[in-house]
């Protein structure tokens, strides 16, 4: 029997949940606001929901990780958010945590060390 | 007399419902500031006709208040779509939030507008809006809880129910039928304990699924529950453990008998004879020698329901419970079968001696047959009892491995 499509979604959609968030931080190294967010991790092939991005955006903050400010950019009010100094050391940990696991999964995937 | 309320009373009703308290508030802060700045102007308290020129400059209050309503050039659609979702937000940063929503929204509409090459149509708006989430999602997920009852929770919350109803239906039964015993006729007080027990089952069924509601709200410390012993588990490939309902029915006779034999509740106890009349039975003396062990007996097996309701298994405690309940059973039916007769007969003064006597061995019979019958039946449980105790701590491998 074939797997079917919406499991695959599911599996999808659960091993992308965690990374969402190291791309989110990794991206705000540099100022942004939750739009120009959303583009550029768009064009580097991440996809985010706009409903689901802007309350990760509160609750990173909310943790410490992020930092943020209304500011008037073309003619708007926008709130800009930036990785915070205590966010900088959870991304670098993160970030460790990511290759680790990311060499073990190549070395799995591609059935070396087995 | 304050021209500047009166003048915000009559924008009020203008104003959309959800959020009048506030917009009226800012309105009455932002003309109380004008007013404190013209008198500034004019170094002195201005006069009434000062006052009313300037609010007839702010315009008609029904304009005003349909301009406070939206946001400069915010769609109809946008409007609501923020009302509904800030109105299920948290209050303390419900304004950030929602301010924040619409300057995304407006991005959004702008981006679009710019794929069409044309100002945003209200299907357009409502595109935009379909494709960022229904209001109750999108506002659900700045509530920083998930889950009702979230994965950490969870595993537990089925096995506290069953506890915790099942107890509370064998506990609400018995005491609601064993009430009800006394003044009606049977089968009215067992309806009425299956009420009472389906009424303490829902309220058990309500009570835990709050408290379990609360621990994923407070995040509750589940470190405890690793704190448990693999020894311990139940050895169900020996022994099914009582269903809730086997378990709930035995405690009822437990209790039942226990309290009859306290004298709480009393049983009729005639045995009508052939001659229309009829003669009491009473127990003999030879039980009162051990009354104190069948007492302390019958709490013994009721403790065992109980364990059986609480932890339905048949654990190394439950099993030594039931042999030393048996054993002790065995040991009190020694006692009255060398005691002699189990029940006296009591003759009304007008009962033929032939009709008693005929009752006397009938009685003494029907006693002593059935202490032999339930020696023999207690006497095959313990020895099927400590055989599977003998299986169960045999090592696993060979023979128990395979069952």
């Amino acid at each position: 029997m074939p797997i079917s499509g919406d499991i695959i979604e599911a599996l999808r959609l659960e091993l992308r949940r965690g990374t969402l968030i190291l791309a989110v931080l990794g991206t705000l190294r540099t100022e942004k606001y939750g739009y120009t967010l959303k583009t550029e991790l768009g064009a580097l092939g991440i996809e985010i929901d706009e409903g689901a991005l802007y309350p990760m955006l509160r609750r990173l903050e909310t943790q410490g990780l992020l930092t943020s400010e209304w500011r008037e950019d073309a003619k708007r009010q926008k709130r800009f958010y930036k990785l915070s100094a205590d966010g900088a050391t959870a991304l670098q940990q993160l970030a460790a945590e990511w290759r680790a696991m990311n060499g073990a999964l190549s070395d799995i995937l591609e059935g070396r060390g087995s | 007399m304050n021209p500047v309320w009166d003048y915000v009373k009559k924008v009020e009703p203008h104003l959309p419902a959800g959020q009048r308290m506030q917009t009226a508030g800012a309105l009455y802060t932002q003309l109380k500031a004008k007013k404190d700045a013209l008198e500034k102007s004019l170094g002195r308290k201005a006069s009434e006709a000062e006052i009313a020129d300037m609010l007839r400059a702010e315009g008609d209050p029904a304009d005003v208040g349909a301009r406070l309503s939206k946001a400069p050039g915010e769609p109809d659609l946008v409007s609501r779509y923020l009302a509904s979702v800030e109105r299920r937000l948290p209050e303390a940063n419900a304004k950030d939030i929602v301010a924040e929503l619409r300057e995304a929204l407006a991005g959004r509409i702008e981006a679009r507008e710019q794929e069409t090459g044309r100002a945003a149509t209200a299907d357009d708006v409502a595109a935009v809006l379909k494709g960022f989430g229904h209001p109750v999602v999108v506002a659900s997920k700045y509530a920083g809880h998930d889950y009702v009852i979230g994965p950490n929770y969870y595993p537990w919350f089925w096995h506290v129910q069953r506890i915790a109803v099942g107890a509370a239906i064998a506990i609400a039964f018995g005491l609601v039928a064993l009430r009800a015993l006394g003044a009606d006729e049977p089968m009215r007080a067992v309806m009425r304990g299956i009420g009472g027990a389906l009424e303490a089952g829902i309220w058990a069924f309500g009570v835990v699924t709050l408290l379990f509601i609360a621990a994923e709200r407070t995040k509750l410390d589940m470190k405890w529950a690793e704190k448990w012993d693999p020894k311990s588990l139940p050895r169900e490939h020996f022994r099914k453990p009582k269903s809730i309902f086997e378990a709930a029915i035995s405690l009822f006779f437990d209790v039942a008998f226990i309290l009859f034999w306290t004298r709480v509740l009393s049983f009729p106890n005639q045995l009508p004879l052939r001659d229309d009349s009829s003669v009491s039975l009473v127990l003999s003396p030879a039980w009162a020698v051990v009354y104190w062990p069948i007492l302390a007996l019958a709490v013994l097996a009721a403790a065992g329901h109980v364990h059986d309701l609480v932890r339905p298994a048949w654990t190394r405690v439950r099993s030594a419970m039931s042999i030393v309940g048996y054993a002790g059973g065995l040991a009190v039916l020694w006692v009255l079968f060398r005691a002699g007769p189990l029940v006296e007969v009591r003759p009304k003064p007008d009962t033929n001696p032939e009709e008693l006597a005929r009752a006397m061995q009938l009685v003494d019979g029907i006693a002593t047959w059935s202490l032999a019958v339930t020696a023999v039946i207690w006497g095959v449980t313990i020895g099927v009892e400590v055989w599977r105790q003998v299986k169960a701590t045999r090592p696993l491998g060979r023979g128990a491995a395979m069952a």
